[in-house]
């Protein structure tokens, strides 16, 4: 009795081995087949995304490859992506989010001039209700290129919000959360970024 | 059995299988195709391999056997999608690796394909793929409608550039109505097509 319910265990258990390495061996050929066009999809939406924010002749390095990092109060440290020419930084993208928009999370890229000024937000991925509040979207609405040039003293830091609050930025008709996240992130950012201009702009870029 | 399984006893309609991602992704025409495609080709494949493995498979050990293999392939299509459906992919986010949740997929595969030969299963998972896709695109495009006022919009991620002409705005000038392509009204408008369903098969077992 117990010799055959071991030899069933057994059994069983090589039936099941078979089916997942075969399975495994399955996947494992797709992937080796699907490998490097995914990567190269990733890569031509990563350098879509940054000649939004950049112009391309601004910039002969791959910013991608040249990355430092951000110390962000709320957000801890924070990827940054150095735009250079001729080795000298020129301008850096910053991958942060912002944690309070209407659904949930906002991820955005800000980049900021080497003068501090910013050169360009988009959102990279949110939950904001459609119809209200995805006007933050670069796809929906231009609201997102008002921060273009804007700095720390244009306007003023306690102007850093929407009209609603007494600052200086559209919000939306039926959305004041989303753009007033949006903003405070823009605004958070940008006043690490001056805290720790020297680190981000006059290093050296590692080869 | 295509009858059968698109309207007497479709998958999503009536046996209310797979109703997660027919919810969530039915907010345009293209992504419920882009979806009902994957779908498809999940259920269709996972009843061919179940049905060839039957006469190996213990019925012990079968339940582990269909989750392996219906969890290989919806990777396998996620990958594809992935290298070469790639903003479709991004659009449908974690959808497509939730086609291993759709229990119509092992509904099937313990219902049909586990008992018949390899012919008549792949017959039926294409008749389920087509009930489930029949359901999500209907959705999908009523939703779209009211929702944006088009069909087909962004058809380019799905069918390639030359497809970016294919929106088309058939009457109803109108700037959408919100709820449609919010979740609430994914449901709502479920709800409407199954009254309608129902009140078509009244009609019909009256005459």
């Amino acid at each position: 009795m117990k010799a055959i319910l071991l030899n069933g265990v057994r059994a069983h258990a090589i039936t099941l081995m078979v089916i997942a390495l075969l399975i495994s061996g399955v996947l494992a050929s797709t992937r080796w087949a699907t490998e490097d066009r995914i990567l190269a999809n990733r890569e031509a939406m990563q350098q879509r995304l940054l000649s939004q924010l950049l112009s391309e002749h601004s910039y002969d390095n791959n910013p991608y490859e040249h990355k430092t990092y951000l110390r962000d109060e709320d957000r801890g440290n924070l990827l940054v992506y150095r735009a250079a020419r001729q080795n000298s930084t020129h301008a850096i993208i910053v991958e942060t989010h912002a944690r309070d928009g209407y659904n949930g999370r906002i991820d955005m890229l800000i980049a900021v001039n080497r003068d501090l000024t910013v050169a360009g937000v988009r959102v990279t991925r949110h939950l904001e209700t459609p119809g209200l509040g995805d006007d933050i979207d670069h796809r929906k609405s231009n609201w997102i290129t008002s921060f273009n040039g804007r700095s720390l003293s244009n306007p003023d830091l306690l102007q850093w919000t929407v009209q609603r609050d007494g600052g200086a930025f559209d919000q939306f008709t039926g959305a004041t959360i989303t753009p007033r996240a949006v903003i405070k992130t823009v605004r958070d950012t940008l006043v690490a970024v001056t805290e720790q201009r020297d680190a981000l702009f006059e290093y050296p870029l590692e080869p | 059995m295509l009858s059968r399984h698109l309207w007497t006893d479709n998958p999503a309609l009536v046996q209310m299988l797979g109703l997660c991602p027919l919810l969530a992704v039915s907010n345009t025409l293209v992504n419920s195709v882009g979806l009902a495609i994957a779908t498809l080709l999940t259920v269709t494949l996972s009843n061919a391999l179940v049905s060839a493995s039957r006469h190996y498979l213990i019925r012990e050990i079968r339940i582990p056997a269909y989750v392996l293999i219906i969890a290989g392939l919806v990777t396998v299509t996620d990958l594809i999608m992935q290298a070469w459906f790639h903003s479709l992919y991004q659009r449908l986010g974690i959808f497509v690796p939730l086609i291993i949740t759709n229990c119509a997929i092992i509904a099937r595969a313990e219902i049909f394909a586990s008992r018949n030969g390899v012919l008549p299963s792949v017959a039926d998972g294409l008749a389920t793929g087509i009930g489930f896709a029949f359901a999500l695109c209907s959705l999908g495009a009523i939703r779209e409608y009211l929702g944006f006022g088009t069909l087909l919009r962004d058809a380019e991620i799905l069918f390639g550039p030359a497809a970016a002409s294919w929106t088309i705005e058939p009457g109803l000038n109108h700037d959408g109505m919100l709820l449609a392509v919010l979740p609430p009204g994914a449901f709502f408008l479920l709800g409407l097509m199954l009254a309608m369903k129902n009140l078509i098969d009244q009609s019909k077992t009256r005459d």
